[in-house]
């Protein structure tokens, strides 16, 4: 493992993809001016973008991931229930994000809530592999 | 029969080591050391806050043509508060293993220090969900309440291997929903991952799937389900949350209602580098914190869920 010192401190040194994601990511989100405090109430089309871009990056650079998400989320739509026993029990679920990308987007937008309905409808036209239900939100 | 040199025999071989260490320790999972918001810093080791709650009317009388203006007392904000505790994670490493080379080909200070930060954020994170309100005394240390003995108002403990149903779910949510303004309703379930499981199989425990091998499963991934009462919760499994048979804690949330407070100038996670003593060298990481509650009424805990699918 590669180390440096600075101030007779030693930091590991990142590998070059992920320096170069953290770059293009942190760099995209000043450029575009989006604040940190943001919520789901303030979403702009260039916040939209960004969060677009994390799902391309964690596309492209975590492909296995992605793959494995695609056909698990193809199962569990498969074997979803009915309609009627969602109804009758009262519970469905709308939505799943992957770990990976729950956590990369809470980095940068800490105060969006995920979970919000509205959100979760305008997310789900931009990135419909995360939708976890065959039904109508 | 000789045979020369074989690999039986020779004296002089080097070790065969990979210099690849695959780190798979379960303390790297915290969810509100990372995500949680920082209040502003306490000033003293017993932080308060203020808290108000105004109840809905259960029913009201109307005034007579003509009458007075009657006044009935008010309330004002009240006081809550929470201990600051102070944590710690002390590294040592002797001059003599320093000068080892390791298999990892890593410095064992840096690896050591490396792996001591990641242990107090583990420590935090349990403290923040599991902690027990101490005072502490000279000589005794302080202790902080953790996320389940902040709530207070909305408890139910159920009888011991209750099966957590979707009735149970939505009730929870209800709970939070009757004693709360709608925008405060909980959204964030906090449970063992068995829980987690369940509600993954329909609530259904014995919900049998047949899986093709060339089918794979979500098995990482944070669900967010829809309420009856209309809440969206996101489902947060968590490694820290009781699953002890019995007593088994589900607990709702609103994430924004909670915080961490860093006591002034010494509270933030640091590295203090102490006095060198003989033949080691040595540090630690510290911090001083506290979780602030800000009105845990809108929180909802209940226990005794069966801590099998």
């Amino acid at each position: 493992m590669n180390t440096i010192t600075v101030n007779n401190e030693t930091y590991e040194v990142a590998t070059d993809e992920a320096r170069m994601l953290t770059v293009h990511l942190v760099d995209l989100f000043k450029k575009l001016g989006i604040p940190q405090d943001l919520t789901t109430e303030d979403m702009t089309p260039a916040t939209w973008r960004f969060i677009e871009r994390i799902i391309e990056v964690w596309r492209h650079f975590f492909p296995d991931e992605y793959m494995d998400w695609v056909a698990g989320m193809k199962y569990e739509l498969e074997v979803e229930r009915p309609i009627k026993a969602h109804i009758k029990g009262g519970t469905y679920t709308p939505i799943s994000y992957p770990m990976r990308v729950h956590n990369l987007i809470q980095v940068f937008l800490p105060k969006l809530r995920l979970q919000d309905k509205g959100f979760i409808k305008k997310f789900l036209r931009r990135v419909p592999e995360f939708k976890n239900t065959n039904y109508r939100i | 029969m000789p045979i020369g040199v074989s690999s039986h025999n020779a004296t002089d071989q080097l070790d065969s080591v990979l210099a690849i260490l695959k780190d798979v320790s379960p303390n790297v999972d915290n969810y509100f050391v990372s995500n949680l918001k920082v209040s502003p810093t306490a000033t003293n080791t017993l932080h308060e806050w203020p808290v108000y709650n105004t109840a809905r009317p259960t029913s009201v009388t109307m005034v007579i043509e003509g009458a007075d203006a009657t006044i009935q007392d008010l309330t004002t904000p009240s006081r809550s508060n929470n201990r600051i505790g102070i944590v710690d994670e002390v590294v040592q490493v002797t001059s003599t293993d320093m000068g080892i080379s390791t298999l990892t080909g890593e410095d064992q200070m840096s690896f050591q220090k490396r792996e001591g930060l990641q242990r107090l954020k583990a420590k935090m994170e349990w403290l923040t969900i599991n902690g027990v309100l101490a005072a502490g005394s000279s000589g005794v240390a302080a202790q902080m309440a953790g996320i389940e003995r902040c709530i207070s108002t909305l408890i139910t403990a159920r009888a011991s291997g209750t099966s957590f149903t979707e009735t149970e779910f939505n009730d929870i949510v209800q709970d939070s929903w009757d004693t709360v303004g709608a925008q405060y309703v909980g959204d964030l379930l906090l449970c063992p991952v068995v829980i987690k499981r369940r509600v993954a199989t329909g609530f259904d425990g014995n919900n049998t799937r047949n899986i093709s091998a060339a089918e794979k499963k979500l098995d990482s991934e944070i669900r967010v389900i829809d309420s009856q009462v209309g809440q969206t919760v996101k489902i947060i499994p968590h490694k820290d949350v009781r699953i002890t048979a019995g007593s088994l804690a589900v607990m709702l949330l609103r994430e924004e209602l909670y915080a961490h407070s860093f006591l002034a100038k010494e509270g933030e996670p640091k590295w203090v580098p102490l006095a060198r003593t003989g033949h080691a060298e040595k540090g630690m990481y510290q911090t001083q914190f506290t979780v602030v509650s800000h009105a845990q009424r809108a929180s909802v805990r209940r226990t005794g869920y069966s801590s099998s699918l």
